[in-house]
């Protein structure tokens, strides 16, 4: 009697056990495509040009508004290193995580004594916070330069960008990246264009991911140490990543092997946020293996 | 999923084989181990701030050891997986692996590792590589190590490796050695004299190469020191001294000052009775495998805090941890056991704590240069970062009711400890009554009441605990934290942090085997370590836990 | 596939589960080799630890474990009635690392606990014996094999623990 009292003890135990382990069942209740923000297009094209192409870095910088010790990583990068390496570097600051959630909403990380009204901005986007979450971004200021490390050695401190910059200048591109923006200021329509070149024969898996920044929006930014005040209105917030043109994660361009000089256009229409500037928005495109997340080759053009 | 399957198969086997060959008492396999799983299942609650849980929906921890031991060999090794870590851990335990394995071989006067290890020399403010599983800490080394006792009480250890980090090593070379001198087991005439004397040093270099285009670094890094322990009677003196020399990095913002470390303990005690007193100096002494490595990775060193570790939910609020750029501090503790059928001891002797503690920063003169600044030896500075007086009585009313009392006083620099700004201190006078009933000699009823008062921060708090156990297998508990003082108000004008965070767990245990349910809700945390910052988030939903030691 | 993990999960859980019982097996045949500290700093090998043929309990403990103080704090009160009856000797092993290390010898001493005590700073012996988290608890045969092993504590538990001795006494006698 008492192995059967135990048996019924230990399966009551475990069925909880196993409901918990059999949830992990996500139903879809249609519609089943994702909704695409933005739209492809095929009616792009390119003109031929063999002018050569230089290898440009990626750096994608982790930081919020309430993270104070943030702006000592920005200022070093975009008035120390992107003066130093003028158009060949491209910078996308991701606003991602705790320190980016507005003040007087729940899971903010808001001090006492902010100024009223302040922090209310939410730079945060969907695209930021699937990159934040992949690459285990845990804590800030951090770069990750064109994606090298993946998965444990991507985060790099302030004192380690130069480094790997430099490094990923010694490579020879191994791929060639042209854009073309058409912008309608009245529907707010932007046609994007991407043209990708693989320089040399190869065989992976590559992709491409488009992206759009604005730039230079004026905001409220928490400053540790700085003087007067470490509240700090109208901060310059710089290359902001706002959203993606298509999906988090890009699309695939080749899978498998292609050959020299081989080429590859994609279009894309969306239609640019009423509460961001078009004058200072910023797309980038990159071209990365799928594996490794290594990033090939960046380039970036203004909207208009 | 390619990896679960293995792992669970692995558990699957090890357990199997384990249980047979225990049911059928097989001479005693010379396989041990032991295994824990701890697994959370994420729900939406928007009210502590956590409404969108994680894709995965279910996060778990878990490992295996798996050890052989025969008089001259040893080997083993560790499977653990992290598919993925639970909130709170480092996303880059994300994976699954063998961690930790080793092979050892001994006899008399050596032992030689190969593979990885854990070691300490001395207190470890030199050298210490160690784990802590529930924290989510570990720097093993992964090398070569050799201990020798060449005559009577000498010990020397030598070792070279690199450190985990997480599922790959550090950058950094690590060598070092340890030498031990216990006096009384190395000369004869020391034999037989009540005084104890052990003296020790110790030194660790480690090599990281320079790729810095801005800076010349150094590329080995030495830190050295020496210790001794003197015992006479119920009199102990310990002190022990470690130092570094120039080791620019993250941590120190790149300065080229050396470090230095300081600590001091004397100790009376005998029966009934105990005095406790301890001193630390602390100047620039971060010492990490990488120059820029963060959090609680890579460490070589360890710092202890001196402040007591409070155990109790509410003053576990404000948890001090050592500052390694700088600080000075000190601890004293007296015990009282009052015995029993004494005037204040009662029918059954009553134990009386009473513990202070005090951190603070050094005095540094700033200096314009790559050095950074001066300081001298234990010179405290004006900034408090941490102060607790804390008092307990322990009182045994009759065969069935004992009670603890405490009372604790904290000043908690948040600004500091945590890195951020702009928060100040925290002061706080916390209240705690623990009651444990045995009902009858198997059932037994713990209740905690506990209340924090603090004006600052998040203010105040309460908790009601109940712990209900049949002994021996079976244990219920239920607790609620509740922030009834929080004046933090939405927009409507309405008090919106004053949240209970309330859970409930079942446990089950049978001999070395624990199983637990629980399902509740966790408040927040943040923490920043030498700039740069991290954020725990709320979190509500099921968790299980398994242990196992076989 | 996740469907298979699950369920190799849950029945190695309920083999484990039904397979212990509360009676003797041979967990070690003899305790693992390794170096522990008495409070002074001095050294022993745990291959010394020996009690004359008598019964031997390990407790593995920690001056921030709260039931591993009940646990001991228990014991204590009932030592010398187990020590008479069977010879038991308790051997407590410290955990506590060196930030509480220090406390170890006052506390012990200011709780007036006499038991054999020990301690182990980098968990080296916690290590070589699979210990988990405190309290842990081991008893030992007269022929120094390690028979009986159990985790957590609650009051009442130390009736369990002291059957398992007798048994364990009456053996050897």
């Amino acid at each position: 009697m008492f192995t059967k009292i135990k048996k019924y003890i230990v399966t009551a135990t475990l069925l909880p056990l196993m409901a918990v382990l059999l949830m992990q069942c996500d139903k879809i209740e249609g519609p089943v495509h994702q909704e695409q923000s933005s739209q492809v297009d095929t009616t792009c094209s390119f003109v031929a040009d063999n002018s050569p192409v230089k290898k440009k870095v990626l750096i994608e910088e982790y930081t919020g508004f309430l993270c104070g010790n943030c702006p000592i990583g920005s200022v070093y990068l975009n008035d120390t290193l992107q003066p130093l390496y003028g158009d060949s570097l491209v910078v996308i600051s991701v606003h991602a995580g705790s320190f980016s959630i507005p003040c007087g909403t729940t899971g903010s990380v808001c001090p006492p004594g902010v100024p009223s009204g302040s922090f209310q901005t939410d730079f945060k986007s969907p695209t930021g916070q699937d990159w934040f979450s992949l690459f285990g971004v845990n804590w800030y200021p951090v770069g990750i330069v064109d994606r090298i490390g993946y998965p444990n050695a991507m985060l790099s401190a302030k004192t380690q960008w130069k480094t790997k910059i430099n490094n990923e200048f010694t490579r020879a591109p191994e791929a060639r990246i042209r854009i073309q923006n058409t912008y309608d200021e009245a529907t707010r329509k932007l046609r994007t264009c991407v043209e990708t070149k693989f320089l040399n024969a190869g065989t992976d898996t590559l992709k491409l991911q488009v992206v759009l920044l604005e730039d230079s929006v004026p905001d409220w930014q928490l400053w540790y140490n700085h003087v007067p005040d470490e509240y700090v209105n109208g901060y310059m917030h710089r290359h902001i990543l706002r959203t993606d043109l298509n999906g988090s994660f890009g699309t695939t361009l080749v899978s498998g092997t292609y050959a020299a000089d081989s080429t590859i256009v994609s279009g894309y229409v969306s239609t640019i946020n009423p509460a961001w500037d078009a004058d200072h928005c910023i797309v980038v495109a990159f071209v990365y293996d799928a594996g490794n997340y290594r990033v090939l080759q960046v380039e970036d053009l203004h909207v208009k | 999923m390619k990896r679960v399957v293995p792992f669970a198969f692995l558990l699957f086997s090890s357990t199997l084989v384990t249980s047979l060959a225990g049911a059928q008492g097989l001479a005693g396999t010379p396989v041990h181990g032991n295994f824990q799983f701890d697994g959370q299942y994420y729900v939406p609650d928007s009210i502590i701030g956590a409404p969108n849980p994680p894709d995965e929906k279910f996060l778990n921890n878990a490992f295996a050891n798996f050890n052989y031991e025969s008089d001259n060999f040893l080997a083993g090794l560790r499977y653990e997986s992290y598919l993925n870590p639970l909130l709170g851990f480092d996303p880059l335990y994300k994976g699954s692996g063998i961690s930790y394995r080793y092979l050892t071989y001994r006899n008399d006067k050596l032992e030689v590792t190969a593979g990885n290890f854990y070691e300490q020399f001395g207190s470890g403010l030199t050298f210490r590589s160690y784990e802590e599983r529930q924290l989510g800490v570990d720097n093993a080394m992964d090398g070569i190590r050799v201990r020798i006792k060449p005559v009577n009480g000498v010990y020397l250890k030598g070792l070279v490796g690199r450190q985990r980090n997480f599922w790959t090593l550090g950058e950094g070379i690590l060598r070092g050695g340890d030498a031990e001198l216990n006096f009384n087991e190395a000369f004869t005439s020391w034999n037989t004299k009540k005084t104890q004397l052990i003296i020790g040093g110790s030194f660790m270099s480690k090599y990281q190469s320079d790729q810095n285009p801005d800076y010349i670094l150094p590329e080995n890094v030495g830190c050295g020191g020496g210790r001794i322990s003197l015992m006479n009677g119920g009199w102990t003196l310990s002190s022990e001294y470690s130092h570094k020399i120039n080791d620019p990095s993250t941590i120190n913002n790149y300065i080229y000052k050396d470090g230095n470390a300081f600590l001091v303990n004397l100790g009376y005690n005998q029966k009934g009775f105990a005095v406790l007193l301890s001193a630390k100096n602390i100047d620039n002494m971060s010492y990490r495998s990488e120059r820029d490595a963060t959090g609680n990775s890579l460490n070589i060193n360890y710092l202890p805090a001196l402040t007591k570790t409070h155990t109790y939910l509410l003053p576990a609020i404000y948890p001090y941890a050592t500052q390694p750029n700088g600080e000075v501090a000190y601890q004293g503790e007296v015990f009282f056991n009052l015995k029993p059928n004494s005037p204040l001891g009662g029918q059954y002797g009553t134990d009386l704590t009473v513990n202070y503690s005090r951190a603070t920063d050094i005095y540094k003169t700033n200096l314009n240069d790559s050095t950074g600044y001066t300081t001298s030896f234990f010179k405290p500075g004006d900034e408090v970062f941490f102060e607790d007086f804390n008092v307990e009585i322990n009182h045994k009313w009759s065969k069935s009711l004992r009670t603890i009392l405490t009372y604790v006083y904290l000043n908690y620099n948040k600004d500091v400890i945590e890195g951020r700004d702009g928060f100040g201190h925290v002061y706080s006078h916390s209240g705690i009554l623990e009651t444990i009933w045995k009902i009858t000699s198997k059932k037994t009823l713990r209740t905690e009441l506990q209340h924090l008062y603090t004006k600052q921060d998040q203010q105040s708090w309460a908790v009601v605990l109940a712990e209900y156990t049949i002994s021996p297998k079976w244990s219920f508990a239920a607790f609620d934290e509740y922030n009834y003082g929080n004046t933090h108000t939405d927009l409507g004008g309405k008090y919106d942090q004053r949240i209970h965070y309330f859970t409930g767990t079942v446990a089950f245990t049978n001999n070395a085997n624990r199983f637990s349910l629980g399902y509740g809700r966790q408040r927040a945390g943040i923490i920043c370590v030498g700039g740069v910052c991290r954020n725990v988030p709320a979190s509500s939903g099921l968790s299980v836990s398994i242990t196992s030691s076989f | 596939m996740k469907k298979i993990a699950a369920l190799a999960l849950l029945l190695s859980l309920a083999v484990m589960v039904r397979a212990q019982e509360a009676k003797e097996t041979l967990l070690f045949k003899q305790l693992p080799a390794v170096d522990v500290k008495l409070m002074n700093g001095e050294r022993v090998n745990t291959s010394t630890f020996a009690n004359d043929g008598k019964p031997i309990i390990i407790d593995f403990w920690a001056t921030w474990c709260k039931p591993c103080i009940e646990e001991l704090n228990t014991i204590h009160d009932l030592y010398p009635d187990w020590q008479k009856a069977t010879g038991v000797k308790v051997i407590t092993i410290s955990v506590d690392d060196a930030r509480t290390m220090t406390r170890v010898a006052p506390f012990v001493n200011g709780k007036g606990w006499t038991y054999e005590s020990y301690v182990d700073p980098n968990g080296d012996f916690k290590r070589a014996m699979n210990v988990n988290m405190p309290p842990h608890t081991f008893v030992l045969n007269g022929k120094g094999e390690v028979i009986w092993q159990h985790v957590g504590f609650a009051e009442g538990n130390e009736e369990e623990l002291y059957e398992v001795v007798k048994k364990v006494a009456a053996e050897t006698k």
